[in-house]
């Protein structure tokens, strides 16, 4: 798969995923923004494992962007392309309010997990592989760990609201 | 995988575990799977706090499980769990009344005996009586004094001793009111020894309190010849329990009999009212303790105690005969707080004050 089969991919998806939280026209751009800023400054990243995990950040600071621009200029008030600026992957002050935030949120919510997930998410959170946690844990199929995991963080995503981060 | 499968790897997408075949097939689903790709775009804000390692430490700290509670840190629980246990013993043991003797009963004190005219006196030179430590010793006095008996006639005077003549309680005045109660548990016969707590000792001390109405009966001559406590020595107040109760020092007292020559020409006891100037008499003494006896102008002879000693015949029987009885070789009477008790044909004279030579005068027809 070459680097602009994978964009034209990304491109798609990025759209879908934005309309379902910004109007159609706004997502196209961010979406060509977002390919802009690939082809740009992270030319040099070809790997679908780079450029998928990338995309995606800079999808989420680009609608975090927009949102914080929306509630400062009215209620979704439309913006023009040229006037989205391109996004500071860098922590802002809002950003890190944010991060404490979520942080606050998944502690609380970890601590109401059962042992086995919280034994899990300690794991995974040491850098553990899937293999590895399975032979920690001692279960028997690798897809035994990938369910134990799917449920987790399934319950973890329930505790916290449904989303990891609050919807403003 | 099946998608289903590809749907689990979606936790380890954030926390960065994925193998490298994990992400291949996780993000290829993703990039045909629009589900997949935004549950992919969900996960990013999770997978951006979890990339940051202070946020993944914190988290981590929240999952550790606690250590377990090893010994060392039940150590202080433990130190205070046998303080308190200390704590509680002392108190217990503290708190807990120990007896205290506050009185001992003694033989019957035997005080005064009239059957033959029983006179305690005190001899001359008559030494000042102990001072009484204590104002309430007044009335004590008061309750000392023997109460007028006019069915009993007088015991006759005592002819040949010479001196103020003292009846015994009125020596003991200066007893204060204490040391009369000991003093009555000393004298009642057949007690028990009087064991209290520190509480009614408290409440005897209590001069307020009314004191029972007792008479009270000091240790004549006799009785402290014979070892008894005289209440001048007896030490006072709560101290007296413990003087009792240790060895008191020794107070001397000396008996002494009128030996008469009968016609046989032997020395028998005789009456002092029966001696005429012209009878040849023999004094005989007995010391309740080792000492130098001083008759007269004589040399001090020494005794032993309980050992009768016996003056050689007084041809001329002087008027007065000083007597001297101390621990050491003595000529010089000096006053002395003595008492006299007579009993039968034997006269008992002792010091009140332990220790101190016993002097008293003898007189004769």
């Amino acid at each position: 798969v070459t680097r602009d089969d994978i964009l034209g991919r990304l491109r798609e998806r990025i759209v879908l995923f934005a309309a379902s939280h910004i109007s159609r026209d706004v997502a196209e751009d961010l979406a060509q923004e977002v390919l802009m800023l690939l082809h740009e400054k992270y030319a040099h990243l070809d790997r679908l494992e780079d450029l998928l995990p990338l995309s995606l950040q800079i999808v989420r600071f680009k609608i975090m962007s927009l949102r914080r621009k929306a509630v400062r200029h009215g209620e979704y008030t439309q913006v023009s392309v040229t006037d989205i600026p391109l996004p500071d992957l860098k922590l802002n002050p809002a950003d890190a309010f944010e991060r404490k935030e979520m942080l606050e949120r998944l502690t609380r919510a970890m601590g109401q997990l059962g042992d086995r997930c919280r034994e899990i998410l300690r794991l995974k959170l040491q850098g553990k592989s899937f293999p590895e946690i399975q032979k920690i844990l001692g279960a028997g199929n690798l897809n035994t760990v990938y369910t134990w995991d799917h449920r987790c963080r399934k319950h973890l995503l329930e505790l916290m609201g449904g989303d990891w981060e609050v919807r403003k | 995988m099946t998608p289903q499968e590809i749907q689990k790897l979606l936790g380890g997408y954030a926390t960065g575990t994925l193998t490298e075949a994990e992400q291949q097939a996780l993000f290829e689903a993703a990039l045909h799977d629009q589900t997949l790709f935004d549950a992919l775009a969900g996960e990013q804000s999770l997978r951006d706090l979890l990339s940051d390692p202070a946020a993944r430490a914190h988290l981590l700290s929240a999952l550790e499980p606690p250590p377990p509670r090893r010994f060392w840190t039940w150590r202080p629980v433990v130190a205070l769990a046998a303080m308190a246990a200390v704590a509680t013993v002392a108190i217990v043991v503290v708190r807990r009344p120990s007896p205290v003797l506050v009185g001992q009963a003694l033989p019957p004190a035997n005080p005064i005996v009239h059957s033959q005219p029983a006179v305690v006196q005190e001899v001359a030179p008559a030494a000042p009586a102990a001072k009484p430590r204590r104002k309430s010793a007044a009335p004590a006095v008061a309750k000392l004094e023997p109460a007028p008996a006019p069915a009993s006639p007088p015991p006759p005077p005592p002819a040949a001793v010479s001196g103020a003549v003292v009846e015994v309680p009125k020596v003991a005045a200066a007893a204060n009111k204490v040391e009369e109660q000991v003093a009555v548990a000393a004298a009642a016969p057949a007690l028990p020894p009087v064991v209290t707590t520190r509480t009614n000792l408290m409440a005897a001390d209590n001069a307020a309190a009314p004191a029972p109405q007792l008479r009270i009966a000091a240790p004549g001559a006799r009785q402290i010849f014979f070892g008894a406590q005289p209440l001048a020595a007896a030490p006072r107040a709560f101290g007296a329990v413990n003087a009792i109760v240790q060895q008191p020092a020794a107070n001397l007292a000396v008996r002494y009999t009128i030996l008469r020559r009968d016609a046989a020409g032997a020395f028998v006891e005789a009456e002092r009212s029966d001696l005429s100037p012209s009878d040849t008499v023999e004094l005989r003494f007995t010391a309740n303790a080792t000492g130098y006896l001083t008759v007269g102008d004589a040399t001090p002879v020494s005794l032993t105690a309980m050992d009768p000693y016996t003056t050689p015949p007084l041809t001329a029987i002087p008027a007065e005969l000083k007597i001297i009885f101390a621990p050491q070789p003595q000529r010089q009477a000096l006053p002395a707080a003595s008492i006299m008790e007579v009993q039968y044909r034997d006269t008992y004279v002792a010091n009140r004050v332990p220790g101190q030579p016993v002097t008293f005068t003898i007189k004769l027809p």
